[in-house]
């Protein structure tokens, strides 16, 4: 250290010491860290309410900021268990039952709900319910047990023993989730519901014809089974399973997987294969697309490291060359038995080999290839369009990074309206990318643990330096994907929306009880789902009233431009109707705004899909009456009086509306909830709450029951009309 | 770069919560003789061990923090935000070399990606209120705060936290190769916004 450092050293500490001492507490801070683990049971406009254990709060939701977060700031009501005699550990982390729809009063406990694997990650499964909340179904993480669905299913009984580190779950199945350890494959389907003898097992290893003879098979069928006793773990470990896509293809949701055999002697591949499952409501078919094999001692083998299904039926094969060169292939639907071309054929006999395809996806309309790509040593990640003349147009997405650094782009997957979006680890609650931003996620998994890292790209090109990708959080907690949304309203024309054909307009108006038309999550600008330690919880609404006279979107702060949309009192119509057209999904050059709310379905749960943004009838644009927008969970409704903008009102659907700011009372917060005058959440397996808001003597009520105890209900009240929501008292339970 | 991050038996820093005096209004839920309701021994020797790393680095933290960020405000919550990241995983943090570079890491990057989200991504223009004593340098905040973010983080963590450099690149979880190349630019750069002479 020179005088300089010595003196610089002196400085910072002079320049520290002068600075006031830090403010915190730990008690403050470990609270924070145990709300992470709530379990939130119902999310509104500006909250949700959560139980932890045997305690109950509400957590307060602002624009932007998480419900972790808030729920360490806000938690208002905590009702602790009764002691028992038993030694109890630390609050159950896992969340309890998340029930449907978010919005209505009372929810009722449906474990068939759920119909959406949303999240990915070693370990980590989530099942969205209908009502767009979460249920965590598997969890290995850290030195935790593995677990199957907490319905029924304990650390020491679980249904099924997933392999730690081995699971992945695929989050583009609609109708359950597919999960495979290493040995086996898994599949729930949401008509069966999340029991802990739900788990149906596809496939192990074992049912692979690994006869080196063969080297077609296809047509087996292998009709699924309860996987209460079966240990597909103890097959032997010279084989290993792997689960690469699950998709709709053809009208059939259909899964990719790929089972390799090794030799024990030597490791090596011995057969390959790779297999589809088809996933019916009773039964499913397995069979083999591929199947390569060689003699014990040859020096070439292959096996898959990637594949994806093409939007035709064919799919994409990911294949490497003794576990180094690789190259990719395209393959028709079955029985057209045509190969097509790709980036990276495979080379021809005595040409060098170099190149190390980490990774490739390609996007739903099968047009584009993503590529991570290592040649002689240099990663990079590139785009290609596929174009099965073979005329491929390459475009860079990051320049080579840093040797060190091969083998981060490990997982790549194709997002919403095009944009990269990295499978794994995902993306820690403060990393959520803002609407304009596309964010690439990358897996390092040559580590162990795998590390998620993130990198800030924009389409279709920009360069990714290693300084852009930070790791996510190491050690951190659990991660439960990434999601990109769409493009500020603002930049209609962006490369993906040019690229992908847009969703039409219905050619109808819609009738209630009809099929709503959906368009994509990329239209929607109120599907904000956020990590939490425990789950994930929707903000109902990324739509607030602001005091401002302006409803706007809460992607990115209210003194921040742009927003997704936003109408403001005195503004000109025709500007405001555009952005929310945008916003929400209908088509500029119709204008389809509803003028009477009352053609909103009463019930739009039951929309299949992300939320289904509604487009009625086109009509003429109007200078004057009330306009209103909607989409699944929100509705925005704009009074016009000689083609300004007069009023502009922004609710939850289904749920009351509040100017949000922090001098909301408990009883607003109620309401903000989505009722009225109660709100009942049951959780059949630990604890029951009724909140009870009484209007007219602005008092709560409310009663908790701890279903595990029996003990007697516990009830009080505290006023509903001066008690803050920050300030409210903490209730403590007592058996006594 | 993970495989460092494993904690090596012999250097573990270890908080024993016989070593704080807990002030027992403050931290009722440590203190107490019993464990509060739904709460067992373990979780409140946990939860003291905790309480014994914060109070031990949080100061240090959020002061390294505020420097690296030049931003206290963000800095606070940062800090806030890292140690309760912390507290979940204490079990597994507190065997680690150095907990507290993972609880710097963990608030950088979150105040990276809280500034990156809310579009205000100008880090190293904003000099927020960072208290100046005037027996120090002047122009310090200044010039530190015209550092890159990635700079300017090790240049705090070597010389104002005194980590080594190994320690350095295990809490940014960059080689070390790395962060001695990053130190030496932005010395570099220090001297010169400072008017030093190279090796002065």
């Amino acid at each position: 250290m020179d005088d300089f450092e010595r003196r610089l050293a002196n400085d910072l500490r002079r320049q520290a010491d002068a600075m006031p001492r830090f403010a915190g507490n730990a008690e403050v801070v470990a609270r924070r860290g145990r709300n992470r683990r709530w379990a939130v049971r119902g999310a509104g406009a500006f909250g949700a309410l959560a139980i932890l254990g045997g305690g109950v709060g509400i957590i307060m939701t602002a624009a932007d900021d998480t419900p972790d977060e808030v729920a360490t700031e806000f938690a208002t009501v905590q009702v602790a268990p009764a002691p028992t005699p038993t030694p109890t550990p630390t609050p159950d982390p896992r969340p309890l039952v998340i029930p449907t729809p978010p919005v209505p009063a009372v929810v009722p406990e449906d474990p068939t709900a759920a119909s959406l694997v949303v999240a990915t990650g070693w370990g980590v499964g989530l099942v969205r319910d209908t009502g767009a909340q979460y249920a965590p179904v598997v969890c290995c993480q850290d030195d935790e047990p593995p677990w199957w669905n907490q319905t029924g299913a304990s650390d020491t009984d679980p249904a099924v023993k997933l392999d730690k580190g081995a699971v992945r779950v695929r989050d583009d199945l609609d109708g359950g989730l597919v999960a495979a350890t290493r040995n086996a494959l898994y599949w729930v389907s949401a008509d069966q519901g999340l029991t802990s003898q739900s788990p149906q097992l596809l496939a192990t290893v074992d049912q692979v014809n690994t006869d080196p003879g063969d080297t077609e098979t296809s047509g087996e069928q292998a009709q699924p089974a309860a996987a209460d006793e079966t240990n597909p773990s103890q097959a032997a470990n010279s084989a290993s399973l792997q689960l690469w896509d699950v998709a709709e293809v053809g009208g059939q949701t259909k899964v990719l997987y790929s089972v390799v055999q090794l030799d024990p002697n030597n490791g090596q591949a011995r057969t390959s294969t790779l297999r589809a499952a088809t996933l019916a409501a009773d039964a499913a078919v397995t069979e083999d697309l591929e199947t390569n094999s060689w003699d014990t001692g040859d020096e070439t083998w292959f096996s898959y490291n990637g594949a994806s299904w093409l939007p035709d039926g064919g799919y994409m094969s990911l294949k490497t060359q003794n576990g180094a060169c690789g190259w990719i292939e395209l393959s028709g639907p079955q029985g057209s038995a045509t190969d097509l071309s790709a980036p990276f054929p495979k080379p021809a006999d005595g040409e060098p080999c170099n190149r190390f395809i980490a990774a490739a996806a390609v996007d739903d309309a099968g047009e584009h290839i993503a590529v991570s790509e290592i040649e002689a040593g240099i990663p990079q990640v590139a785009t290609y369009t596929l174009d099965r003349a073979a005329q491929k147009t390459r475009v860079f997405l990051s320049d080579s990074v840093e040797p060190e650094d091969a083998g981060k782009w490990s997982e790549l997957d194709f997002g919403s309206g095009g944009v990269l979006v990295g499978r794994g680890l995902g993306l820690d609650p403060a990393q959520w990318p803002t609407a304009d931003e596309t964010v690439l996620v990358t897996n390092d998994s040559r580590e162990a643990t795998p590390i998620g890292y993130i990198g800030y790209v924009s389409w279709p090109r920009s360069v990714i330096s290693t300084a852009d990708l930070e790791p996510v959080d190491v050690q951190g907690p659990l991660y439960f994907g990434a999601r990109v949304f769409a493009e500020a309203p603002d930049q209609p024309n962006t490369p993906e929306a040019a690229e992908e054909p847009a969703a039409e307009p219905p050619a109808a108006p819609t009738e209630p009880g009809d099929p709503q038309p959906t368009a994509g999550a990329e239209d929607e600008p109120e599907d904000f789902r956020v990590p939490t330690g425990a789950g994930v919880v929707t903000i109902a609404s990324d739509a607030l009233t602001g005091t401002d006279g302006c409803a706007r979107s809460a992607t990115t702060p209210p003194d921040d431009e742009p927003v997704r949309y936003r109408a403001c009192i005195g503004e000109d119509f025709a500007n405001a109707a555009k952005r929310l057209d945008a916003a929400f999904g209908t088509n500029p050059d119709t204008f389809a705004p509803r003028s009477d709310p009352s053609q909103t379905p009463a019930d739009t749960t039951d929309a299949e899909g992300p939320d289904a943004a509604i487009t009625p009838e086109p009509q003429t644009r109007k200078q004057a009456g009330t306009f209103t927008w909607q989409s699944r969970t929100r509705q925005i409704t704009v009074e016009v009086q000689d083609g300004t903008v007069t009023s502009v009102t922004s609710v939850p659907v289904g749920a009351l509306s509040s100017p949000f700011n922090r001098d909301l009372t408990i009883g607003q917060v109620l309401q903000a909830l989505g009722a009225p005058a109660s709100i009942e959440r049951t959780d059949g397996a630990t604890a029951a709450v009724t909140l009870r808001y009484d209007t007219e003597a602005g008092t709560v009520a409310y009663t908790f029951v701890d279903t595990k105890t029996q003990l007697p209900p516990l009830e009080g009240s505290f006023d509903a009309g001066t008690a803050a929501y920050d300030d409210l008292p903490i209730v403590a339970y007592s058996a006594s | 770069m993970v495989g460092d991050w494993e904690p090596t038996a012999a250097l573990v820093r270890v908080y024993p919560m016989t070593t704080v005096a807990l002030p027992p209004l403050q931290l009722r839920w440590l203190a107490s003789a019993q464990p509060l309701a739904g709460q067992s021994a373990v979780a409140v020797a946990t939860d003291a061990a905790f309480e014994a790393f914060y109070r031990a680095e949080s100061d240090g933290l959020y002061r390294a923090l505020s420097m690296s960020l030049s931003n206290p405000e963000l800095a606070r919550e940062a800090t806030d935000e890292g140690f309760a990241r912390a507290y979940q995983h204490w079990r597994k943090i507190q065997a680690y070399d150095n907990p507290a570079g993972w609880v710097y890491r963990v608030s950088l990057n979150w105040a990276r990606s809280r500034l990156r989200k809310t579009k205000r991504e100008v880090i190293t223009d904003e000099v927020r209120d960072v208290a100046v004593n005037p027996t120090a340098n002047p122009g310090l905040t200044e010039a530190l705060a015209a550092l890159p973010m990635e700079f300017r983080s090790v240049v705090v963590l070597r010389y104002l936290m005194q980590w080594s450099t190994a320690e350095v690149a295990q809490a940014l979880q960059v080689p070390t190769g790395t962060v001695k190349s990053r130190l030496s630019r932005g010395l570099e750069q220090l001297r010169s916004s400072l008017g030093e002479e190279a090796g002065q």
